[in-house]
């Protein structure tokens, strides 16, 4: 089972590697992929990781009102709502999909984010899609 | 097209000193992977034979690119790029992947190894579609610096820049320079020491007085400063602007008037109560600071009748700052732990009521009550003239404090920000050599533009606007041909404008569209 997180350099990934260092143990269901920014996010790339097969999908930066380019991470909130539209249309539970706001030395958010996409993505069970794919 | 080669890089210690998995394994692993030409364990990357190790191995690997798989590589970029130069690489062709925090150090070996392993695929697999970036060397026409600003900081600064050999002008908005608060100083060696530079940096360098900045245009290493004075408006070519805004570090009354130890006393004051600045500030510091510290010191020494407590939620002493704060307690300075915001009782107030996390609900009573606070005065006017983002608290917005000191999002526009350390002379001193470092790369010839940027194909441009519209630092323009372009000098690569252009006109350097659904597709991948 796969669980995608997305995450910004200053936020998501920051809070990750803090966690790391504090060697919080973290499920390894959960692969990052680093954005500059989460306004570098859109929509197509989030189903593409359900089209993919990922069971879940969590988009994780910077705190609001506290984003490191002003408002990617806002933008990213339109972005995840777009998604979770299309996702709707095609019968994907909701709770597959989710985006966390968070500052880079909250270790233990990055590891409650993770640890909560992966209960999710259990309890959903595998992606409809990946039989699919 | 010559085949894309990738030469993969496990640094010996990317599995923590504690062995969570033998980087032997996974250099293994590596080397199988569809176009990888050579991938090997170097000994401690980061360590300067480490380097030449790297530096060896890439060049007898035939390798154009490459993956290095290490520790977190948040603060490593520098490092990387110059073993990509030196082994005849793009600087921007290694892509940094952290198997150590991202890997060996949350998960159980097992699991580790196999995090590594896809981990290193992907940013493989990402490698396979890199393509060198847009860049470009900033080439100064002057070596002349502008320092804007009117007090110590410009001082430091101005100094800075003179020792390094460049000519400087000091801009202030006002005749004279402004005079430091007592409260910066530690000791009077260091009152001294900032007299004498304020005193003799002004004669080295080229002094204009009373001159407010209008605008400022032209390219990076070539801007053009618009001021207007006394003689009317003008124009001058700079090859670097420093904003160092002087900070406002001065203890102030409720009403906001700065008060001195020998103003307390002229009040009749015989108990005073410095309070955090707080979420009111612009620092939003809770702390106890050096600068409370001095003042109560101060205070003390001239009238030791005075009673002086110390709010604050932590007592900031960084550095050798502590036996400053031993000092204070032995005078019979008083320090106060707080948890919340501290509420003022009576008017004028006369009581301050606070939660002390270990005495509980606490009332303290004082005839004066001052504000230890940090603010930027100006820096909306400095915004302004310059086209600078403002953070939420209304300053210039740094693009990254700690990796990108003294930057502003306009490349060849540094700043000083006074959010560092204690803010007394010493951080001011830093900050100022910080700033004018980055200043003399420029001037240098060493700063590289470009790298992770947004590039529009004028081709396929609709000039929509979007990106226009929501770049927030106003990089991209509608250029001569009617189609979007990108000015270098001002894209942060944040990637914002990408996924919002209706025509797919906007190509990502080292994040695009193909990169990011090839690192998907291996992490979806199902084991063959
Ligand atoms: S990547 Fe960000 S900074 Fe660069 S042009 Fe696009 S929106 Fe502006
Ligand atoms: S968003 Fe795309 S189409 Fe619109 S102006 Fe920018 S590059 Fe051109």
């Amino acid at each position: 089972m796969k669980v995608i997180g997305f995450v910004c350099e200053h936020g998501g990934a920051a809070a990750f590697t803090l966690a790391g260092e504090r060697r919080f143990p973290l499920p390894s269901e959960v692969t990052l992929i680093a954005l500059p920014c989460l306004g570098r996010l859109g929509a197509v790339h989030i189903l593409r990781a359900f089209r993919e097969g990922a069971a879940a999908v969590f988009v994780a930066g910077c705190l609001e009102g506290n984003c490191h380019h002003l408002y990617g991470n806002l933008e990213a909130g339109k972005r995840v709502e777009q998604a979770r539209r299309i996702l709707a249309q095609v019968g994907m539970d909701g709770r597959r999909l989710e985006i966390f706001h968070l500052s880079s030395d909250q270790a233990w958010k990055a590891r409650e984010m993770a640890e909560e996409m992966v209960r999710r993505a259990r309890e959903l069970g595998p992606s409809p899609l990946e039989a699919r794919a | 097209m010559s085949q894309a080669k990738v030469a993969v890089i496990i640094c010996s210690w990317a599995a923590g000193e504690d062995m969570v998995f033998d980087p032997k394994a996974l250099a293994d692993h590596a080397a199988a992977l569809p176009g990888v030409a050579r991938a090997g364990v170097v000994h401690r990357i980061c360590t300067e034979p480490g380097e030449e190790e790297a530096v060896a191995f890439l060049k007898e690997s035939g390798a154009d690119r490459s993956v290095v798989a290490a520790c977190s590589p948040r603060t490593k970029g520098a490092l990387h790029a110059r073993i990509a130069e030196r082994a005849g690489l793009d600087r921007f062709a290694i892509e940094a992947v952290d198997v150590r925090e991202g890997a060996a150090y949350v998960h159980a070996p097992g699991p580790a190894l196999e995090k590594a392993k896809t981990s290193v695929a992907m940013a493989v697999e990402k490698m396979m579609l890199w393509a060198p970036p847009p860049q470009r060397i900033l080439e100064p026409s002057s070596r002349r610096v502008a320092v804007v600003g009117d007090g110590l900081s410009a001082v430091l600064a101005a100094r800075e820049l003179l020792d390094q050999g460049l000519e400087v002008d000091m801009l202030l908005s006002e005749e004279h320079l402004w005079k430091p608060p007592r409260c910066l100083f530690i000791d009077d060696s260091e009152a001294g020491r900032a007299m004498r530079a304020m005193a003799s940096v002004p004669e080295r360098a080229r002094v204009l007085r009373s001159r407010a900045v209008r605008c400022c245009d032209g390219e990076p290493g070539r801007l053009e400063l618009v001021t207007e004075g006394p003689g009317g408006p003008s124009v001058e070519t700079y090859g670097a602007v420093v904003l160092a805004p002087e900070p406002d570090l001065e203890l102030r009354d409720l009403r906001g008037e700065a008060v001195s130890a020998a103003d307390a006393q002229g009040r009749g004051a015989r108990s005073v109560i410095v309070l955090p600045g707080g979420k009111s500030s612009g620092t939003g510091c809770s702390c106890i600071t050096p600068r409370g510290m001095v003042f109560a010191l101060e205070a003390l020494r001239l009238y030791p009748d005075m009673r002086l407590s110390l709010l604050g939620r932590e007592v900031r002493a960084l550095g050798g700052m502590e036996s400053l704060q031993r000092q204070a307690q032995s005078a019979g300075v008083m320090f106060y732990r707080l948890d919340g915001e501290p509420v003022l009782e009576g008017s004028p107030p006369s009581k301050v009521s606070f939660l002390d996390p270990l005495l509980g609900r606490t009332e303290l009573e004082a005839d004066l009550f001052l504000v230890d606070s940090v603010s930027v005065p100006r820096a909306e006017r400095l915004a302004r003239a310059f086209g600078l983002p403002q953070d939420e608290k209304g300053e210039l917005l740094s693009i990254e404090s700690r990796l990108r000191p003294g930057e502003t999002v306009r490349a060849g526009v540094f700043a000083c920000r006074h959010r560092v350390g204690n803010m007394v002379l010493e951080d001011l001193e830093r900050e100022a050599a910080t700033v004018a470092a980055r200043a003399g790369e420029l001037l240098r010839g060493e700063t590289v533009l470009g790298g992770m940027v947004a590039e529009v194909d004028q081709e396929r441009c609709s000039a929509c606007l979007s990106c226009v519209r929501i770049c927030p630092y106003s990089a991209p323009r509608i250029g001569a041909r009617g189609k979007a372009e990108v000015l270098l000098e001002r894209c942060q690569g944040c990637g914002a404008c990408a996924p919002l252009c209706p025509s797919q006109a906007i190509k990502m350097h080292l994040c695009s569209d193909a990169q990011l659904d090839a690192q998907i597709g291996i992490v979806t991948r199902r084991p063959s």
